[in-house]
């Protein structure tokens, strides 16, 4: 038994570590409609990759699998769906819109409303704030400038004073 | 030998815990001796964690193997420059490698001329020996990269082939620079909030500093787009990947501290939400390093797995919980000078564009986590793949975009919404035509390209305004010609003007995002020698290539390479061959498939090797036409540039005060 097991490791092993050294090149295979559904899923064995970009053994006989499956008259999407329903959502690059796939996409577009919300406050808060006579506008005249004055220069001026 | 190297690791570790005990005695009792000592102590950490480097690099340069490091990521067949660069090749000498940097930043700030900041120094001590100290603790428990095999192996395993390129022996390191810098600025910031510090001399001294960090962080993310481009062969500079994610994370969070960070300088405001940055910031560095380092989430990067996580996820937890318990406790402190005056200012253009960035950094560090979260929660781990990422974060991208057209236009405190208007109408008018151009005369058609161009062209218009602005006035006020104008211009108020160089450099770098993105085609077919395959795109025409040869190619010890020769004819004409090759590393039994490229300004040929027959009857490409590519290193290299004139030190502050003194000689007199 355990032989048995340690022969099915090295031979998974060496099944996903083999080098792409004579791939079966098919023919009359169309390749891009082929990477168009390879596009869309993960590859198996390394989490970042997509199916079409892996170059591993596994992710070449997934794609061949691919081809025969468009070969036999299938659509993109019908193929697509025939993966999920083996092997589950996983397979696919874009996490699903509902269930626990939800999540995702719904927190960021929660947390962007709520900042939005706080940001509004906030500002709603702080110009409410103001005095009525700060509704001049400072580069009409040489004379709202004196009424706005520039708090940093002020401050600059104060400052040099000080270290005088 | 190992037994120095660790020596000096433990002899650092000593120093750096005594430095934190007695930096905070000094304080405490306002000994400047023992704050002295501390210091001394600190400097020393450097200086062991160096020797400790350098033993590791001998080490690793005779190919001692009975160091379990050295034949970890080195074997009899590396060349020398690739056992140097070894030291980051693998976990345990890389978190020596970044405790040794770490130190160099803590060194450094220890060593500036402190002056009117003295009384921070014990506080800063103590916080960054605090955070150096973790990391020294772990080379020197769990990670140690001096640990010896009870034997000595005749040969190493060799590194991970993906590291075998220029850009991955300098990413690495420019990254920890990136990441390890922050620790300046954070260190500041506690001090400034355990000091009860109110005004914005935390934020000016370490100002440098968080903008030296910012820029190698930014490099880190820019080198590591290029390696990826250049040397995993799938035709993109940028994965989503969790490694890469957890380096970009960080800098959506500093990019806007270093902008709000001029709203408290110029108008006293978002003191709370500055600290809370910084704090958000280095938290996340540490998390970076943390999900780089402890193999958590699966993917191309990530060689690591081992039992530093829980220990990496203890320290963060702390270092968070204090900090953001000080910030509470000081939260009175750190109340506001100035109120909003209008709705429609540079002030309220800021704040919004916190919110973008810190929207962004949130949806990218939930869908890099959500694996994890909800593999923890429910079982059941979602992939959450580059889709999601570039839907959710393409439209906040594009409204920064924008924003940064429109901020630079907005004075301080208000402008009216007719006032702008009018200022905004040429940049508004550029942007239309050129979306209008765009769509009448070129191939452009997209409305998501159309529109992104338009902002582009628009945001181009209002940077150049302000620098022809600024010019002019040089010119009438000096005489002096263009050229001298421009120059005097960015070298007399470099911090603003190279700000503006660092948006022009950002355009540059989203056109070439929105060329890839919307434009890239990409074909994969099987040819037979002699036979041709076709792939086309408007940007650059037609490409013809044609399979001649197949064979092996000289190289490196321990590394097959099988290459692929193919004519290349842009609409008819032959304009050279692409060669691109497999590396096929015998020890790893791992394959590399590196892509050759046919270079245009405007577009580029991208070419890899997918498959073959034995006997090279026939074989399989993958062809890319990559538009646009260029302007994203060039945009690149603009904002390298502009950050350093912003960093260079400059005659500013001597200007600053003469002018200054000559206004009070007049309110004097």
């Amino acid at each position: 038994m355990k032989t048995h097991i340690l022969l099915l490791t090295l031979f998974l092993l060496t099944l996903f570590t083999l080098p792409v050294l004579a791939q079966d090149p098919q023919g009359d295979v169309d390749l891009d409609a082929v990477n168009a559904v390879a596009r869309k899923m993960n590859c198996p064995t390394c989490q970042s990759l997509n199916l079409a970009d892996c170059r591993t053994q596994t992710c070449n006989q997934w794609r061949e699998q691919i081809a025969d499956l468009l070969a036999s008259g299938m659509t993109q999407e019908e193929v697509l769906d025939w993966y999920v329903a083996r092997y589950g959502e996983e397979v696919l690059q874009e996490p699903p819109k509902h269930g626990v796939g939800l999540y995702v996409w719904i927190l960021p577009v929660i947390g962007f409303l709520v900042g939005a919300g706080w940001l509004a406050y906030i500002l709603k808060r702080w110009s409410a704030n103001q005095p009525e006579v700060a509704v001049v506008e400072i580069d009409a005249s040489p004379e709202a400038t004196i009424t706005a004055p520039d708090d940093d220069y002020l401050k600059q001026v104060e400052q040099d004073l000080q270290d005088l | 030998m190992p037994a120095i190297g660790y020596t000096a690791q433990v002899l650092a570790f000593i120093l750096t815990l005594y430095a934190i005990v007695v930096s905070a005695a000094g304080a405490k009792k306002n000994r400047q001796d023992l704050v002295m000592s501390a210091r001394n102590a600190s400097l020393g950490a450097t200086i062991f964690l160096a020797i400790a480097v350098l033993v590791l690099e001998y080490l690793l340069i005779i190919g001692h193997y009975q160091t379990e490091y050295v034949a970890d990521v080195t074997n009899n067949v590396t060349a020398l420059f690739y056992r140097m660069t070894a030291l980051w090749a693998s976990q345990n000498g890389s978190l020596l490698f970044f405790a040794f940097i770490m130190s160099i930043f803590t060194g450094a700030a220890i060593l500036r001329k402190w002056g009117a900041v003295q009384n921070l120094l014990p506080y800063v001590m103590a916080v960054l020996n605090l955070v150096l100290v973790f990391f020294i603790g772990l080379v020197v428990t769990v990670a140690n990269p001096f640990a010896q095999l009870p034997f000595f192996p005749p040969d190493g395993q060799g590194m991970n082939p993906m590291l075998y390129h220029w850009g991955m022996i300098i990413h690495p390191p420019i990254l920890y620079i990136g990441f390890a810098g922050f620790i300046v600025p954070y260190a500041f910031s506690m001090a400034a909030l355990i000091t009860r510090q109110r005004g914005d001399l935390w934020m000016r001294t370490s100002r440098r500093w968080t903008l030296i960090a910012w820029l190698f962080l930014g490099m880190g993310l820019l080198l590591g787009g290029r390696w990826a481009y250049d040397v995993l062969g799938w035709g993109g500079y940028w994965g989503w990947d969790a490694v890469e994610n957890a380096a970009l994370i960080p800098w959506l969070v500093a990019t806007p501290f270093i902008h709000s960070v001029i709203m408290q300088e110029s108008r006293g405001m978002m003191k709370r939400w500055n600290v809370a940055l910084m704090i958000l910031t280095f938290s996340l560095v540490i998390e970076g390093t943390f999900l780089t380092r402890s193999g958590v989430i699966g993917s191309v990067h990530t060689f690591a797995q081992s039992a530093i996580g829980p220990l990496f996820l203890g320290f963060i937890g702390i270092m968070f919980i204090l900090s953001l318990a000080l910030f509470v406790l000081r939260w009175d402190d750190l109340s506001s000078d100035n109120e909003l005056d209008s709705l429609l200012s540079r002030e309220s253009a800021f704040l919004l564009a916190n919110l973008l960035f810190i929207a962004l950094a949130f949806t990218v560090w939930w869908g890099t986590h959500f694996p994890i979260i909800s593999e923890a929660i429910t079982g059941e781990k979602i992939v959450v793949g580059p889709p999601f990422f570039m839907k959710t974060t393409g439209p906040l991208f594009a409204a920064l975009v924008l924003l940064m057209g429109i901020a630079p236009l907005m004075p301080w405190r208000r402008i009216t919404s007719r006032k702008l208007l009018y200022t905004l109408r040429w940049p508004a008018l550029v942007g239309a035509l050129t979306a209008a151009g765009l769509y009448f005369f070129t191939w452009i058609k997209l409305p998501g390209a159309l529109m992104t161009f338009a902002f582009l062209a628009f945001t181009m218009t209002t940077t150049l305004l302000e620098y022809g602005r600024g010019i002019n006035a040089r010119r009438r006020a000096h005489d002096e010609n263009a050229l001298t104008a421009t120059l005097r211009l960015t070298a007399r108020n470099r911090r603003r003007y190279g700000g503006y160089l660092v948006h022009i450099g950002v355009v540059l770098l989203a056109i070439g995002i929105v060329g890839m993105e919307f434009y890239q085609v990409e074909t994969q077919q099987n040819i037979d020698r002699g036979e041709t395959m076709i792939v086309s795109s408007p940007v650059a025409g037609t490409y013809e290539l044609t399979y001649q040869d197949l064979g092996m190619a000289p190289s490196q010890p321990g590394i097959e390479i099988t290459q692929a020769t193919l004519t290349v004819s842009r609409n008819g004409q032959v304009v050279g061959e692409v060669k691109p090759y497999q590396e096929f590393f015998i020890r790893q039994q791992q394959p590399m498939t590196i892509p050759d490229i046919h270079r245009d300004f405007m577009s580029e040929l991208y070419v890899i090797i997918a498959g073959w027959e034995a006997d090279g009857s026939s074989a399989t490409f993958k062809a890319y036409i990559n538009p646009f590519i260029n302007w994203l290193w060039l945009g690149g290299l603009v904002l390298i540039f502009g950050t350093l004139v912003a960093v260079w030190p400059g005659p500013e502050p001597a200007r600053r005060r003469s002018r200054a003194k000559s206004k009070t000689g007049v309110v004097t007199a």
